[in-house]
């Protein structure tokens, strides 16, 4: 086939597909909105409001300020001061018994640190066991802070700040909280895009459309290949979408690159379509599309992409399976860029893999395209 | 102007279910040649559609081989997919797409554009310019069906596959739509159509009475009917179910099925006393009864023939 004719083929079905997406509004809506709802579900979970959390506080050092910051969180309806400790010794009694959410720390000499140098360290010790509190408590200690700082600043010359030094106990990194977040954008996406290419073909087939288009030179990759391209607009736009409610609303914190993430994410938006639009070469109805791509896509990538349990006590063999799943490599990556920060190096075993999975899967999907009607 | 353009020899197919077969076509052949109009005649479930199938490259048939322009349906189905404009029984276009961008889209498609095409579809088109902005599932079903052949027809194809085109249509729509295949053909191309509606059997050049899967009489029209050597009668009266009934009784009776408004009979002998045999059904209560003697019809000659395969009852 001659390449002229088979790039006019291809913008040719490229723009009936967009059409197709942009008509059916409801679906557009559908796969613009869901997303969103499902993060904000999350977020709001998250961001569960928390009150009276019981604190305590080591006043080392019992000047006017450090009372004065005392009375200021004591003052927020989210933190409760139930108890005034002496020493470590019974700060670390009070964590073990359970009943203590975090505690303030002021050294010695708080005030007279602050008028030397302007600068006062406030150090926090928290309970991070339940880390969606953990994280949440973390802002609103920042927030009263700096509260309290701009009272002080007013009419002072020299700003002073007070900075906290927030310590994390038994979870130190803060592992799930943040760690769902990656794993919820990656489900969020693999849900939205093999649905939608599952449903391509075999609708075509359902409506009798694919019968004119047998009886015509079109080639299969040409209505495989066109079929990808605004869906993947779609799904970008979503990635943007995901990742911005993920900063601003969840309060991710993306410490990586962040176009290295939406590459690894347009990447693994293309395996996902290419894994529905597989399904959708090999089944005869939209109906067992959708079960297909809900039995055999997401009920495996929910429980065993490490979205919600560790792969680490998989066995080898297992390891290896799940990791042929391009939503398993995504989450891995993803969190490594979004919250260890690591770049290029640490994420392209991931990314080459999903390179390679999609490849094979719109091999896949070209060789089983029916050239016939049964 | 002898080249068989579409050429099927000993067709069958055979679909192969779970606990039992269906045989859907038993051993057609059939030749269509350059620049003919060649109709398939037969009701819902004769085989039509499953023959169209095949030939269209979107089926391998169980038996037989097949060619379309000289080529093999089965192992150069590329080829044939290149020359050939085909439009399935069940409307086939996108309904989100509106009437241009569903003929855009076919042009391209087939590496061609309506410009250079424009005189092969210009009779059909100018009648849906009106609503080329509408989306094709608006359309009333004559108009879709105008767009199908459109589409069909955009590439200029050598050979034309047309399932059912005019079912569900006005008959306004159905004589352009008969009009213009005929001028198809006459420019050289070979059409393949099929139809229920015996009436449009007389205007194809040769056609070809198709029932259970089997290829009863294949033949122009008019010779087709000159076949039909039974004296052949309708019948009127007031209660027309029971007059079905009546004549279905005597035995001198072959065949006698409802046509429009009268029921077309035949009968065993060319001498057979019609008059007495109307006298009689006045005697056993019939008010009204009317017969003439009448020229058989396509559909005449097609019941003649299934009545010998079916119970006379067209079962």
């Amino acid at each position: 086939m001659k390449i002229r004719t088979f790039i006019d083929q291809f913008f040719a079905f490229t723009r009936k597909e967009f059409y197709h997406i942009l008509r059916d509004r409801k679906t557009l809506l559908v796969l613009v909105v869901l997303p969103i709802s499902q993060l904000l579900i999350f977020g709001f979970a998250l961001n569960s409001s928390l009150t009276e959390m019981p604190t305590a506080v080591l006043d080392m050092s019992n000047d006017r300020m450090s009372r004065q910051i005392v009375a200021e969180i004591d003052a927020s309806s989210t933190f409760k001061v139930v108890e005034r400790v002496s020493s470590m010794d019974e700060v670390d009694e009070l964590f073990k018994r359970g009943n203590l959410s975090q505690v303030f720390v002021f050294m010695p000499g708080f005030e007279k640190e602050i008028k030397r140098t302007g600068v006062g360290n406030v150090q926090v010790i928290m309970d991070a066991s339940l880390q969606i509190n953990a994280s949440t408590l973390e802002s609103y200690i920042l927030a009263t802070l700096l509260n309290y700082q701009r009272k002080i600043n007013a009419g002072r010359e020299l700003p002073i700040q007070i900075v906290p030094e927030i310590k994390m106990r038994y979870n130190p990194r803060l592992d799930s909280a943040f760690h769902f977040v990656p794993g919820v954008i990656g489900i969020v996406l693999m849900l939205v895009c093999s649905m939608m290419a599952s449903l391509a073909i075999v609708k075509e087939k359902e409506s009798g459309t694919m019968e004119v288009l047998l009886v015509s030179p079109v080639r299969p990759p040409v209505i495989v290949l066109a079929k990808l391209v605004p869906y993947l607009l779609v799904g970008m736009i979503n990635i943007v979408v995901i990742l911005l409610i993920s900063v601003t609303v969840l309060k991710v914190p993306i410490t990586g690159n962040i176009f290295l993430l939406f590459f690894i994410g347009i990447v693994f938006t293309l395996s996902s379509l290419a894994l529905g639009i597989m399904v959708s070469v090999l089944t005869k109805t939209q109906r067992s599309a959708i079960i297909i791509s809900i039995a055999g896509l997401m009920l495996p990538a929910i429980t065993l992409s490490g979205f919600i349990f560790p792969l680490d006590s998989l066995s080898l063999g297992m390891k290896v399976i799940v990791h042929l799943m391009p939503v398993t490599l995504f989450i891995s990556a993803a969190r490594n860029i979004m919250i260890k920060g690591l770049g290029m190096d640490a994420v392209y075993p991931e990314l080459f893999g999903l390179l390679a999975i999609t490849i094979v899967l719109i091999v896949i999907s070209i060789k089983c395209f029916k050239n016939r009607l049964s | 102007m002898n080249l068989a353009m579409i050429l099927a020899e000993n067709i069958g197919m055979t679909y192969r279910q779970v606990l039992k077969e269906i045989v859907a076509l038993k051993e057609i052949s059939i030749e269509v040649k350059e620049g003919e109009v060649f109709g398939l005649i037969g009701p819902d479930g004769a085989g039509k559609s499953t023959l169209f199938r095949i030939l269209t490259t979107l089926l391998l048939p169980t038996r037989g081989r097949a060619f379309v322009g000289g080529f093999d349906v089965i192992d150069q189905y590329r080829e044939v997919r290149n020359i050939v404009g085909y439009m399935p029984g069940k409307f086939s276009l996108y309904q989100d797409l509106s009437v241009e961008e569903n003929l855009h889209f076919f042009a391209n498609v087939f590496d061609t554009t309506i410009q250079s095409n424009y005189d092969q579809i210009k009779e059909i088109y100018e009648q849906l310019a009106p609503f080329k902005n509408r989306k094709a599932g608006a359309l009333s079903g004559g108009m879709k069906q105008k767009l199908g052949l459109c589409c069909a027809l955009i590439h200029k194809p050598k050979v034309l596959f047309l399932d059912e085109p005019t079912t569900g249509v006005d008959p306004v729509s159905r004589k352009e739509f008969w009009d213009v295949l005929k001028r198809l053909g006459k420019e050289g191309m070979s059409v393949l159509v099929s139809t229920p509606y015996m009436d449009e059997a007389r205007l194809c050049d040769r056609i070809g009475l198709i029932f259970h899967g089997e290829l009863l009489a294949v033949d122009t029209p008019d010779r087709l009917i000159r076949k039909h050597d039974k004296k052949l009668v309708a019948f009127r009266a007031r209660d027309m179910y029971r007059l079905l009934r009546d004549i279905r009784e005597e035995p001198g009776v072959y065949s006698c099925f409802t046509f429009g408004d009268s029921l077309h009979t035949t009968f065993r002998e060319g001498d057979y006393p019609v008059e007495r045999f109307a006298a009689s059904l006045r005697e056993a209560g019939h008010v009204g009864v009317e017969w003439n003697e009448i020229e058989a019809g396509i559909e005449d000659y097609f019941m003649m023939l299934t009545n010998d395969i079916s119970d006379g009852t067209g079962h």
